[in-house]
């Protein structure tokens, strides 16, 4: 083996050209490949950092009648669940929030966390570093607030001072007691930096989905066996409570899927399926370069067969040669990926997970050796075979010349090509579907214009602003102070902006339209000052638009859009008509609808427009809000003056989550863009490696056909002719290749169906652009080999014969 | 020591067969000299392929050391070569990456030599041949003579019973020519038996016996 190693070192060095293709083209396909298994493990496959993370599972609240799937669960029918059910070691619940936390130097930072039951922690299978979890007793209303802190936190905040533990901190204006620090690279469930007791009064509207919660199974106990124990629970309450209950059902899925998993596993999957056609391409490639040196090496393999190798010794010594091409291929492959992975992370939102990690680590380190050692015999088996095969006394022959390459060594090459052109086909079709899309969703109108607008988000926490009219206070006062700024043209709130990824739903009720129990309609409440739908110059379609007032006193008036009016109010004027919040039992319950607006892609840009109600900052004065500054010239610029106006309104006010529209907007694709730019990668590799293939061959044929072409021109064949003559052969193997991509491209693309946007999975522009492009390019590659043929010397081929 | 019993070789042509060879009847004993001559085309080198278990597209009966070969699968008709069998040719076949000492190993770790006994046997042949001085040399930078040299070292170096030899002098000038031919007699008279493929009267002289070829027949 030793020697095998040495000479097979020698063998590349030798060939340094057909050495440093391969290996760069393997490269290349195997860094795409590790790339794409690094995404699969950060989302799919590695565990989640918690004991036994497969016994965990999330719960689920869906209404199929109302098309709610994957809500959130209430309070109440949590702590029900809890008490009751038998095949779990136990509950937890939590939800996010974001806490002001007081600087030592004065400047308050708005930072992450989360309100989690007590025991969380301990059911996650997770310790504290330093202190203590939660104990029960600190998890009820009332309660002495405590909290834990997140390892990050603690160090930079903190300097890691050990002496944290006991110590009071002020989160939002009421003063805390650390007892713990988290572990380091724990940020439970996203990123939070520190954790409070969710302390809820089990006596809660249950029908305020509003709660993730997960639980862990006892052991032996299955998914299946656990939902059916609390799916018994669940009808129970749907009988007791109907009001609140009635439709929903529970649903159980494992972490991954919760966590999205789900919905990036076709895409990922997709995407793995596309960098394996990248690497057959380089395998294709590779192998076609090694069945040429194959070819040339005949007599190689004669001499050693005839001196007592037998066909599995020189079949080893060959692959002994193309592993060590793969794992050189691999090696720089995984420095690719280093490369790729880094230009994929930061397309791709920075609020990940902390769980949530793309690197190249041992597991993608294994998987990209497995791939060496794969390819290494995939492309390497054939040539191998091929080259320990044949007639070896024929070889020997022919003395020094390289032997005759033979009819099933051609056809296997051409083969190679073909598949190589059938396979770029299909990735470039796929490509061009996936931008056309992304450019498809560009040409979508958000409904709003996005030019010249910065957002900022505040939150008013503490007790200064548990009274509406404190919140309207400090909201119209930041308001006024930010429209006075030199440079804007206008200061807006809302609760949520367009297309940030939030949003907030409820359930409504018609006067004079009474709906079944459990069948109301819902529709995307937004809370916004008078000045939102101008600001953001939404369309007025009917009626008016609210009037500064109103947004701050008690008007009962509501504006809605374009699709809600319609849907409800299909050919009649919905001005006058009257809405209320499903549930409002008060006597003034009542908004009326003064005016109807442009529709908005609240949530993404390819989702239809919700029913959007807008109502006045008075109707729903929530803590947190976005506040948007429309201004003449660049917004960013502003940022500094309205950071200023909020402080000046209160001096520890952070603001937090400052973004112009215009980055809001370009971030709500990134999914798309993302997957636009890698399939545009993959086609762009996959189209260098085909015309490089292209090349090899008939760059090969020509020179295998030397003496041929002599002869030919000896006959009197004109340079056209011999120019014609191997073009044909490049013209023939794409065509074939594109017949075979076309059609698999057909069946391909089904698939993609549900990622692309306003685009036809057989699109046929797209179908013959990609076509005539490979033809293109095979053209290319053909013609250079073509016109040494032309220049060939009958004389000196002949001669040299 | 080989008994070739009716063996045959054709190739399909478009309406029939083209024979290489034709009914081949030969017996060849430990120790002989044969060599194997006539006109070009007349089957020489494909029989000596038949011989060295290169070619295995043939009929007929072929015994070597009272082995059935006809009757042996590829890997078996490999270890009867290596045990049996060293190679000279026409063109010397030496490996062109290999230095000379390298390609004298070449055969033995073949047989799976350990790698310190290969060391002492392959220094043996490089002294035995007075090639010491050039075991370091790839083949291009030998003379032809010396390639052929080298190549009859390899040929001997896993001591086989048999050394097949296709023109092994037809790209030698004659002093290279003669000094090879003499080492052949010398290895003949040491006992290994060889067969050699030879145009050359002179070269057939060398041996004790000529079997003559012509259109695939034995015409002698």
């Amino acid at each position: 083996m030793t020697s095998d190693l040495k000479f097979a070192l020698r063998t590349l060095r030798k060939n340094p050209a057909v050495t440093v293709v391969a290996v760069l083209t393997l490269a290349l396909g195997i860094g795409v490949n590790a790339t794409m298994y690094s995404c699969l493990n950060a989302l799919l496959l590695r565990p989640f950092p918690y004991r036994e993370p497969d016994r965990l599972v999330a719960l689920r609240d869906d209404n199929p009648t109302k098309g709610i799937n994957g809500a959130w669960v209430s309070y109440p029918n949590f702590a029900e669940w809890r008490a009751s059910s038998r095949s779990l070691i136990g509950l937890m619940a939590f939800a996010g929030n974001s806490f002001n936390l007081a600087a030592k130097d004065g400047v308050p930072e708005q930072v992450d966390g989360a309100q989690i039951t007590w025991d969380t922690f301990q059911l996650l299978g997770v310790q504290p570093v330093l202190g203590r979890n939660f104990r029960i007793e600190e998890d009820r209303p009332g309660a002495e607030r405590v909290a834990m802190l997140a390892y990050e936190l603690w160090q930079r905040r903190f300097d890691g001072d050990r002496g944290v533990l006991g110590k009071t901190i002020s989160l939002s204006g009421d003063a805390y007691t650390v007892v713990g620090v988290m572990p380091p690279d724990f940020g439970f469930p996203n990123r939070s930096a520190l954790w409070v007791p969710l302390a809820l009064d089990p006596v809660q509207d249950r029908g305020s989905h509003s709660l993730n919660a997960y639980a862990r199974l006892k052991p032996g106990v299955t998914i299946e066996q656990a939902h059916a124990d609390l799916a018994s629970i669940s009808r129970r309450l749907a009988a007791d409570f109907p009001e609140s209950n009635a439709g929903w059902t529970l649903s159980m899925v494992t972490l991954h899927e919760q966590s999205g998993g789900g919905d990036y596993r076709s895409v990922l999957y997709i995407m793995m399926g596309a960098v394996a056609f990248v690497l057959l391409i380089a395998c294709a490639n590779v192998a076609n370069l090694l069945l040429a040196r194959a070819t040339t090496r005949s007599r190689e393999m004669a001499i050693r067969a005839a001196l007592g190798a037998g066909r599995g010794r020189i079949i080893r010594q060959l692959l002994v040669e193309s592993l060590m091409i793969a794992m050189l291929g691999g090696a720089i492959g995984a420095l690719f990926a280093v490369g790729f992975l880094k230009l994929v992370v930061a397309g791709t939102p920075s609020d990940r997970p902390f769980w949530m990690v793309f690197a190249i680590d041992r597991d993608t380190l294994l998987y990209t050796l497995a791939l060496c050692l794969t390819t290494g015999i995939l492309f390497g088996l054939a040539p191998a075979i091929q080259a320990s095969s044949g007639a070896l006394h024929e070889s020997l022959k022919e003395g020094g010349r390289s032997g005759g390459s033979g009819a099933g060594r051609q056809r296997l090459r051409n083969g190679l090509v073909i598949v190589e052109v059938a396979l770029s086909l299909v990735l470039l079709v796929g490509a061009g579907l996936m931008v056309q899309s992304f450019l498809k969703i560009q040409d979508v109108d958000p409904g709003f214009d996005r030019s010249n607008v910065l957002t900022m988000r505040v939150s008013l926490a503490g007790k200064q602003y548990d009274s509406v009219s404190a919140r309207a206070g400090f909201y119209k006062q930041v308001l006024a102070r930010t429209s006075a700024l030199p440079g804007v043209q206008q200061a807006a709130m809302i609760n949520n902006a367009p297309l940030s990824g939030s949003t907030n739903s409820s359930d409504f009720e018609i006067d004079g339209h009474p709906f079944p129990v459990g069948r109301s309609p819902t529709a995307a409440v937004r809370s916004v000052s008078a000045s939102y739908l101008q600001a953001l110059r939404i369309p007025l379609r009917k009626g008016r638009l609210f009037a500064e007032h109103e947004a701050w006193d008690s008007s009962r008036v509501t504006v809605i859009n374009e699709t809600m009016a319609s849907r409800f109010w299909p050919g009649a004027d919905p001005i006058g008509r009257r809405i209320a919040f499903n549930g409002d039992t008060s006597a003034n319950k009542w908004y009326t609808i003064i005016g109807v607006v442009g529709d908005v892609h609240v949530r993404r840009l390819t989702s239809p427009p919700d029913n959007d109600w807008y109502l006045p900052y008075s109707a729903m004065p929530r803590r947190t809000m976005t506040i948007l500054v429309k201004t003449a010239a660049d917004p960013a610029a502003l940022t500094a003056a309205v950071r200023d106006a909020v402080r000046a309104v209160d001096a520890n006010m952070p603001v937090f989550s400052v973004r112009t529209m215009q980055a809001t907007y370009e971030s709500s694709m990134w999914d798309r863009r993302l997957y636009g730019w890698m399939f545009a990668a993959f086609g762009s590799i996959a189209l260098v490696l085909a015309a490089v293939g292209l090349y090899s061959v008939i760059a090969y044929m020509v020179a295998q056909r030397t003496r041929e072409i002599g002869v030919r021109m000896a006959l009197g064949a004109r340079r056209v002719d011999v120019v014609r003559l191997v073009l044909n052969r490049g013209l023939v193997l794409t065509g074939a290749g594109l017949v075979i991509g076309g059609i698999a491209a057909f069946a391909v693309m089904r698939t993609l169906k549900g990622l692309l946007f306003g685009v036809s999975s057989a699109e046929p522009l797209t179908f013959i652009g990609v076509a005539a492009l490979l033809g293109t390019v095979a053209i290319v590659a053909s013609v250079v080999p073509a016109r040494r043929a032309s220049a060939v010397d009958p004389a000196i081929a002949l001669r040299n014969e | 020591m080989i008994a070739l019993r009716n063996v045959e070789k054709s190739y399909p042509i478009a309406g029939g067969q083209v024979f290489v060879l034709r009914r081949i009847n030969i017996d060849v004993k430990a120790g002989e000299f044969v060599s194997i001559m006539g006109p070009s085309g007349a089957g020489k080198s494909t029989l000596l392929s038949v011989l060295g278990m290169l070619d295995h597209q043939w009929k007929g009966e072929y015994y070597l050391a009272d082995q059935p070969v006809h009757k042996l699968s590829p890997k078996d008709r490999v270890a009867l070569n290596k045990k049996y069998i060293g190679f000279v040719f026409q063109q010397y076949h030496l490996l062109d990456d290999l230095t000379v000492q390298e390609n004298l190993d070449i055969p033995l770790s073949y047989r799976d030599v350990k790698k310190d006994q290969r060391t002492a046997i392959v220094a043996d042949a490089l002294d035995r041949f007075h090639i010491v001085g050039k075991k370091d040399l790839y083949p291009r930078q030998l003379s032809g003579g010396q390639q052929q040299l080298v190549a009859v070292a390899r040929a001997v170096i896993a001591s086989p019973k048999i050394i097949l030899a296709d023109e092994p002098t037809g790209n030698l000038h004659s002093d290279q020519g003669r000094e090879i031919m003499e080492l052949f007699k010398k290895l003949n008279a040491e006992g290994t038996t060889i067969i050699q493929v030879t145009h050359s009267d002179v070269n057939a002289g060398y041996g004790n016996r000529v079997i003559n070829l012509r259109d695939g027949w034995v015409t002698e």
